[in-house]
């Protein structure tokens, strides 16, 4: 079995310009990913990646993966199990098959979070859904909720008002965060009602979601419930290999992307790192500096082998 | 050939964006640019056998039937091994019964054999790549599965048929189509019908879709949103 020199974990904005510049830097690296593209893809616009101006996610993306493309980096579409380390050797189980690598970068992004409130789980696909790109179409003409008060529940709003009757943004704060540009287009469009400082306590319904309950006390009736509250880390293999984590869940990384595991790196979303502020740009930026740690750290282990100094 | 196939897979989610729009805005009249085109026929490159792709349409209404019948026409040019017919289903009410045509434009892709795939509506967005991989997969010999998969698949003991409900934004439907494709090439008990439900409301309504990708297994059990590929299987294998 082949030894890759970095085996990339996840196939986002990181990812993939990690296996874009390891490409470059001539190492022997693999993408592995069970969503080439990643959660980049379902963003409705993107309008801050310097250089294209207006541009959906999925086509923004399909253009990270055209240049990736370009260069013959092996792709691997498959779940990452567990990651194992023996012997500077990691050993990364897939669904039905093991990669060995050098090093790994783990840029394994976040996955969306939940309400966790009562009828949430009962009516996902009845009414409740966390992909606006994907069902707002469901939603013509009636009347939606979107939980969340950042970009991407300003921006789900915004695309649900295009085709519902009504919009709420139900948001906890009483301010909306995020870019200005997508707070001033939802405050002034007339479809949609900013509830401010309101918390969702509970959906309702029969066999699809029929309205919210909020801590005060209002019940609003609404066909349907988008939840945009942000996104927790993947995490992927931190415990198997003894990553740290920081108390909000991401992998803790330094200025050149390393881990406390030596030969593991980490970029994008998943870390701690671009204080805080993820974004594509910030990601794609990530990936890039782990590889460039990864080639030097390689180029010095021809005498240390992955030691940090 | 399972290399092969891995490689036309990567290749082909890397196919050009304008299909995504669904129109060419070089040129209205077409739906295919140039550089689709080019890329298409470099993975067409890699078919075996010859394909046969029917298309049912109808000149008594239909929301994309003409534009899917310049998209399949413009395919059709592409590789002298994709034979593609289309049929009137008001004048060839035979051949709808005989491939349980629901709804128009219907596709139906007959490989080395008929393997029960089907798709309903424009194949634009990103529904197009599963399809054309289907096609490409279709004129093979047929593609191999892990060992375990492959001894689930062998269990599945009735016909299923498969409804997977898309949308052509739906970033994860893909994924599950590509899956429900593969798994009607490797078991003749399994056939695979995707639904644009962007075009096809009231049909969406009947099976009470309000979330992309569902994916309705006989007739009966549904269940909403991605799942893995060892889900999928024990699905296909319960409602067997």
């Amino acid at each position: 079995m082949d030894v890759f020199d970095v085996a990339i974990l996840g196939g986002g904005p990181a990812g993939i310009s990690a296996g874009i510049y390891a490409a470059r830097f001539k190492l022997n690296a693999v993408v592995i990913s069970n969503s080439l593209g990643g959660t980049a893809q379902t963003a409705h616009l993107i309008e801050n990646y310097p250089g294209f101006g207006v541009i959906s996610g999925f086509e923004l993306m399909q253009k990270f993966k055209d240049h990736l493309k370009s260069f013959e980096i092996p792709v691997i579409e498959k779940h990452v199990y567990s990651a194992s380390k023996e012997n500077d050797i990691f050993t990364i189980k897939l669904t039905d098959e093991e990669v060995k690598a050098k090093c790994i970068l783990i840029a394994t992004g976040t996955k969306r979070r939940k309400l966790g409130v009562p009828g949430e789980a009962q009516f996902y696909g009845k009414g409740v859904s966390y992909c606006v790109t994907c069902d707002a179409f469901f939603y013509r003409d009636k009347t939606v909720a979107v939980v969340g008060g950042s970009d991407a529940a300003n921006m789900a709003a915004i695309l649900l008002a295009s085709m519902a009757k009504k919009v709420y943004v139900i948001y906890r704060k009483e301010k909306l965060r995020g870019e200005l540009v997508w707070i001033e287009r939802v405050i002034t469009n007339p479809k949609i009602e900013v509830l401010y400082n309101s918390n969702v306590v509970e959906i309702t319904g029969k066999e699809f979601v029929e309205g919210v309950k909020l801590e005060d006390g209002r019940e609003i009736s609404v066909d349907g419930v988008f939840v945009e509250i942000g996104s927790i880390p993947e995490c992927c293999c931190a415990n198997d290999l003894g990553i740290e984590i920081t108390q909000k869940g991401y992998i803790q990384v330094d200025a050149s992307q390393k881990t406390n595991v030596d030969g593991v790196y980490a970029a994008g979303d998943v870390t701690s790192g671009s204080n805080g502020f993820q974004q594509i740009v910030t990601a794609a930026s990530e990936g890039v500096i782990a590889i460039k740690s990864i080639f030097d750290d390689m180029e010095k282990s021809k005498v240390t082998l992955w030691k940090k100094e | 050939m399972e290399k092969r196939i891995k490689v036309i897979i990567i290749s082909l989610m890397l196919i050009g964006t304008l299909l995504m729009a669904g129109c060419n805005e070089a040129n209205p009249d077409k739906v295919l640019s140039e550089s689709d085109k080019t890329e298409i026929k470099k993975m067409l490159a890699n078919m075996d056998g010859k394909v046969d792709i029917l298309l049912f349409t109808s000149a008594s209404g239909c929301f994309s039937c003409s534009k899917t019948e310049t998209l399949m026409k413009e395919f059709d040019q592409l590789s002298d091994k994709i034979s593609l017919k289309v049929y009137d289903t008001d004048k060839n009410k035979d051949m709808a019964t005989k491939y349980d045509i629901e709804l128009v434009p219907a596709i139906v892709v007959i490989g080395k054999e008929d393997y029960g795939i089907k798709h309903y509506g424009f194949p634009g967005g990103k529904e197009f790549n599963p399809l054309l991989e289907a096609i490409i997969s279709s004129s093979m010999e047929g593609p191999k599965v892990s060992e375990e998969i492959g001894k689930k698949i062998n269990t599945i003991s009735n016909p299923v048929e498969v409804k997977i409900f898309v949308t052509p934004t739906c970033p994860s439907c893909p994924d599950m189509v590509r899956g429900a494709y593969y798994y009607s090439l490797v078991s003749d008990k399994v056939s695979t019908v995707t639904i644009m439900s962007n075009e096809f409301e009231e049909y969406s309504k009947n099976y009470k879709i309000n979330a992309v990708p569902t994916i309705v297994f006989n007739e009966g059990f549904s269940k909403e949103g991605p799942m893995a590929e060892e889900t999928f299987v024990n699905y296909l294998v319960v409602s067997s």
